[in-house]
């Protein structure tokens, strides 16, 4: 990995008074901007117990606590998500069918946790 | 199985690839991925104060502890205690949100070029010592708040990332003015808005890519920006590194991070993430009843006055007799803090708080007061601010299906003995 390097002319913060909500960044010094590498945390959770529901769909995009973390919802606010997932997002959900299963898992796994 | 870091996907691993793995060492990253992954959820928990709102404390990369919204793709808020005695949020605790889960991992400042494009009369391709070089740099002190700060307080609750409130921070920003870029591009006949693309985009093909567009004027009033680094650092990549979109006044929508992409555009913008995606009601406060149908929607712009109290929170203990100090932060959304007022009496009185240093308009402005429990028992304790436009804060809170815009006047409950 080749570690970029560059010189940028950057402001010191503590220089802006109470004048102009936008100023010239005048008072400069160099800092080095640095190229980045990250890893992500790894997404190990999974849903379990699903019975039919093929909750894999969601786990292409997503980690579990963007189902865990929700408030109790109706069933049909459910339907609606998921509906917007297929439909807005393109989540591959293959049939109606497969659908409805992951509706009532994600309903009836929303009201256990509360 | 392998986890693949730059798709962001599960993806069998042939045997081929292993050894090739082991043979360049790359296996030992590989075990200090697994390692950092439970370090990342070895911390502690937290309950938010609503239904459902217990929540994984998390240090992801460049960050530090954070409460853990969501892992893929990140969201990150911010604990309330960042936000007491300081007006100027840490990068390492500063909130992180994202929309779509093909985020890269590795961003290269010789090779990242932001481009210009569409209707303008000379298309720009700028590496990052050109932007950083050509243009005067300027910096500007100001919120970036998500839209949906507070959502999880909400009644009745609607579906989205549950943030208490802390998806908000304030930094002094560094870079240069989108204008003088535009005017460098050169602005084509008939342009009337600029549309901002980050690199990010969906894991699936379908997924709307996520764009954000602002109006000419607005595009060039010479306050939006186009920053290279955050209170004196460059940006961690979470938080949009290299570049990252300055809005002055208007909510972290319209941010755009790791901004690559800028397109000059002749008509209004269609695309999914303005014409349907975070559209509020266009009513005082956006505020509308559940089910209420007809209202006409509007895509949301500036954000409205808020204020907290971040010293002391419901459950804390004061005495009594004893002169109590509270303090916290507020700002005016698009127009600076005119005047914030604090009560230890459930609001049935008011002070006006001692404002802290003017940091310019779009900052976190410092305020704190002064207090006595004259007995024993629960005091609620409320702050409410007004902006230089009289824009103040309101009793009842909003509601919209979205969860945006929550500026209702804060309350803590504190016990005093």
């Amino acid at each position: 990995m080749k570690s970029g390097k560059l010189v940028l002319a950057l402001a010191l913060p503590a220089v802006l008074g109470a004048a102009a909500a936008h100023a010239a960044a005048p008072e400069a010094r160099r800092i080095e901007l640095k190229s980045v590498t990250v890893h992500f945390p790894k997404v190990t959770r999974r849903f379990t117990h699903t019975g039919t529901a093929k909750t894999s769909y969601c786990m292409i995009c997503h980690s579990t606590g963007m189902i865990t973390t929700q408030p109790p919802m109706l069933e049909a606010a459910w339907k609606a998500e998921v509906a917007k997932m297929k439909g807005v997002y393109g989540c591959p959900v293959p049939s109606d069918e497969v659908a409805d299963q992951l509706v009532s898992y994600f309903y009836a796994l929303n009201n256990k946790t509360k | 199985m392998g986890y693949d870091y730059a798709k962001g996907r599960v993806r069998p691993l042939d045997a081929k690839r292993r050894n090739l793995l082991r043979m360049t060492g790359l296996l030992a990253g590989a075990g200090l991925l697994a390692s950092e992954a439970a370090s990342a959820f070895a911390a502690g928990m937290v309950e938010l104060p609503f239904a459902n709102g217990e929540r994984r404390m998390a240090k992801f990369p460049q960050k530090g502890e954070m409460i853990l919204q969501r892992t893929r793709p990140a969201l990150l808020e911010t604990p309330m205690h960042v936000y007491d005695n300081r007006v100027f949020t840490p990068n390492d605790e500063f909130f992180v949100r994202w929309h779509l889960a093909d985020i890269p991992q590795s961003v290269n400042v010789d090779s990242f070029r932001l481009r210009v494009h569409g209707a303008v009369n000379s298309p720009l391709e700028l590496t990052l010592k050109q932007l950083i070089n050509d243009f005067e740099p300027v910096q500007v002190a100001a919120v970036c708040q998500c839209s949906g700060n507070s959502r999880g307080f909400f009644a009745p609750r609607v579906a989205g990332g549950e943030w208490g409130n802390g998806a908000m921070g304030n930094a002094m920003w560094t870079g240069v003015r989108l204008k003088d870029v535009l005017a460098k591009a050169g602005l084509g006949a008939g342009a009337v808005q600029v549309r901002f693309n980050g690199v990010d985009k969906g894991v699936e093909p379908k997924t709307p890519d996520f764009m954000k567009s602002l109006a000419v004027d607005h595009a060039n009033d010479g306050e939006v920006m186009i920053a290279y680094a955050m209170n004196g650092q460059q940006l961690p990549l979470l938080n949009g590194f290299p570049l990252r979109l300055v809005v002055p006044g208007w909510y972290a929508t319209y941010w755009v991070k790791m901004l690559d992409d800028i397109e000059v555009l002749t008509q209004p913008d269609d695309n999914f993430w303005m014409k349907t995606a975070y559209l509020i009601p266009d009513t005082p406060g956006a505020d509308m009843k559940p089910g209420e149908a007809g209202l006409k929607m509007v895509p949301i712009n500036k954000m409205n006055t808020r204020s907290f109290i971040t010293n002391l929170h419901t459950g804390s203990t004061v005495h009594v007799k004893h002169s109590t100090l509270a303090r916290g932060i507020a700002f005016g959304g698009d127009a600076g803090v005119a005047k914030v007022m604090f009560s230890a009496d459930g609001g049935a009185t008011w002070q006006d708080a001692k404002l802290g240093p003017d940091h310019g308009k779009y900052s976190f402005r410092g305020w704190e007061a002064h207090f006595t429990p004259a007995k024993k028992g629960e005091l609620a304790l409320m702050v409410k601010a007004v902006n230089t436009d009289g824009q103040g804060q309101s009793d009842q809170p909003n509601w919209n299906p979205a969860g945006f815009m929550r500026n209702v006047i804060e309350r803590v409950s504190v016990r005093a003995v």
